[in-house]
């Protein structure tokens, strides 16, 4: 395996970060979590600019980063030199050299003088070879740190909130010369965001980190459209949950957003291999609801409107599918109406409820 | 606020500045207009006047402390700044001490270090590096200069983003090539600032000097002994030819450091300012 293996613990002031990854040649994996979860901590000691406290950083068969021989007191080394020679990074804030112009910059170091011309066209910074960083937009900065770490060979590939700053069209080109690049030197990619539809867009594998820990990893698509536990659901974007208990009387967890909806388990924060998973077949199977309850709140969203309605008897849910659920009794159900229901009153809502529906 | 009120105080900063200037400067204004060229060349060919000695060794003793100064105090400085010292604020404490302690005390403190009975001293050559040599006034420079440059390079080197000393790093830059593109380039506008103090300093040095090094003399010593013999018209030309061998290189570094300064600052966006 000459791919990127990951498997490290490394301290933090608040919780211990801890990554096992492999990373294949040519592949590119989204790091997906919220801000704070360790996403950029797993990246700076991959990169060899953290130490980590256990494991190592391997190259195929070589180290690039692993715990110091002994404690030092000293303050950080920086990255270990075998860190040096593979790996290709844009850092978060971009740090670009003010005292050098921007065709400087991007041909600094151990550049490749072919590709330093073919970035340079690419991420359209021509016009501004001259310039020194002081006279450019954040974009513009950032794009001149994109152009640096891909104007040289490298077999790792790290990047972290790459397109930030960056407008819709100019990002979908800097990500398709990113990809471009990655598969060109069959660099092992990895790419730290907290955008989900980037992560999505950008990965052939996406792993959801959360307060230190990896909790899942596997096919984007797959891993929104079945989130192992409640957690991964949340942070995938599914808005609300519902105990509900299916025909042979197990509990299960309804995970609801605006476009899906998804049984994660028996109860939250089941461990994925055991989650029973369950999917209602895609997209296009609308979720009926019958259920009648008192309007708790009622909030126009978009052209419909999002209401919760506490229900003491149970409602019950039924998929097109034929698949029937039940929630328990006194709880609160999000639904979509296409009127507005005035809220405080007992009523009977029917509402069929298309795939853009719950909330 | 209201534009009177604008008004006026940008009258009182404008006064302000005038009067600072005016009672640093007028001084030196006043040396000048004393002298003339004749007066001038006349002092230094009088009998009895040391001539232009005292410039020439002033210089070389300067110049010789200074990259001594340069060479140890530059890499003491960096690492400070990069708390890869141990005990760093017990270090810097060390550094405070010589800049705080009065310039006659540090003498007498070198006759204790450098003198004939002292344990370093017994192993020096006394003619060539013991007391009231050209060796000893460029150890008394260096202990009255030192403590400015390494503050001043300590300071510039803790200016410099550590993450552009990473970024350096991971595009391939050894650590010697690093310090060369990046950490010395970005933290040249303080170091120059530091360099010319420690100049002014080296070269004005007099409280050490007077212990351990009056003769032969510098420039400063050369001032004390002319006022002495002479009066004010035995002094001032010393004094006038110790500001033009000072003055240049702090003012050619302030103004180059403020241009690079200006260079260096990041880009703010233009809504921002």
């Amino acid at each position: 395996m000459s791919g990127l293996s990951i498997s490290i613990t490394v301290p933090r002031r608040d919780f211990e970060v801890a990554a096992d990854l492999l990373v294949a040649p040519g592949e590119r994996l989204a790091l997906f979590g919220p801000s704070g979860a360790g996403k950029t901590t797993v990246l700076d000691t991959v990169a060899g600019l953290v130490p980590p406290l256990r494991g190592a950083v391997r190259l195929g068969d070589e180290l690039l980063s692993r715990p110091p021989a002994r404690r030092r007191r000293l303050g950080p080394s920086g990255p270990t030199p075998a860190a040096i020679r593979h790996v290709s990074a844009v850092r978060q804030p971009p740090a670009v050299f003010p005292h050098l112009s921007v065709e400087a910059n991007v041909a600094y170091g151990r550049s490749d003088p072919e590709l330093v011309e073919q970035v340079i066209a690419r991420l359209d910074l021509d016009g501004l070879r001259s310039s020194r960083p002081d006279s450019l937009s954040g974009g513009q900065i950032q794009r001149v740190a994109l152009a640096r770490a891909l104007a040289r060979r490298c077999r790792v590939l790290l990047l972290d909130e790459p397109f930030s700053g960056l407008d819709a069209p100019t990002r979908r080109s800097c990500r398709e010369v990113v990809e471009a690049r990655s598969e060109e030197d069959q660099a092992a990619t990895v790419m730290v965001t907290h955008d989900l539809r980037e992560a999505q867009a950008f990965g052939h594998r996406l792993a959801v980190i959360d307060a230190g820990s990896i909790l899942a990893v596997g096919d984007p698509h797959e891993l929104v459209s079945q989130p192992g536990t409640r957690r991964v659901a949340e942070l995938v974007g599914y808005v609300s949950f519902l105990r509900v208990r299916d025909p042979a009387g197990r509990r299960r967890t309804l995970a609801i957003d605006q476009e899906r909806f998804h049984i994660a388990g028996s109860h939250a924060g089941c461990p994925p291999e055991r989650a029973g998973s369950w999917s209602t077949g895609g997209q296009d199977s609308p979720l009926h609801l019958q259920l009648s309850g008192r309007v708790l709140s009622c909030v126009a969203a978009g052209g419909r409107f999002e209401a919760r309605l506490f229900v003491p008897a149970g409602a019950t849910l039924s998929t097109s599918d034929g698949a029937t659920f039940v929630t328990d009794e006194d709880s609160e159900v999000p639904a979509v109406v296409a009127s507005p229901v005035p809220v405080g009153k007992e009523r009977l809502a029917a509402a069929t409820m298309p795939p853009t529906v719950a909330g | 606020m209201n534009p009177s009120i604008r008004r006026a105080s940008t009258a009182v900063s404008l006064l302000a500045t005038a009067v600072c200037w005016v009672i640093l400067l007028a001084p030196l204004v006043e040396l000048v207009a004393h002298l003339s060229v004749h007066e001038m060349s006349h002092a230094f060919s009088e009998p009895g006047s040391p001539g232009f000695g005292p410039l020439w060794r002033s210089l070389a003793a300067s110049a010789i402390a200074l990259a001594a100064i340069v060479v140890l105090g530059t890499p003491l400085a960096y690492l400070l700044a990069r708390d890869r010292l141990p005990f760093p604020r017990v270090v810097e404490t060390g550094l405070l001490v010589p800049l705080a302690m009065p310039p006659l005390v540090i003498g007498l403190l070198l006759i204790f270090l450098v003198g004939p009975s002292s344990p370093v001293g017994s192993h020096l050559n006394q003619d060539l590096f013991g007391l009231n040599t050209f060796y000893a006034l460029v150890v008394a420079e260096f202990y009255e200069a030192a403590p400015y440059y390494v503050l001043a390079a300590y300071a510039a080197f803790a200016g410099v983003d550590r993450d552009l000393e990473h970024e350096a790093l991971l595009l391939g830059d050894s650590r010697r090539a690093m310090l060369r593109r990046v950490t010395i380039p970005l933290a040249a506008p303080g170091l120059a600032v530091g360099l010319s103090m420690a100049w002014a300093r080296a070269m004005g040095a007099f409280g050490a000097v007077l212990i351990v090094a009056y003769n032969p003399p510098g420039l400063p010593m050369a001032i004390d002994t002319g006022l002495q013999a002479f009066g004010l018209n035995g002094a001032l030309p010393y004094a006038v030819l110790l500001v033009i061998a000072v003055l240049p290189l702090p003012l050619v570094s302030l103004l180059w450091s403020a241009r690079a300064r200006g260079r260096l600052a990041p880009g703010v966006a233009p809504g921002l300012l």
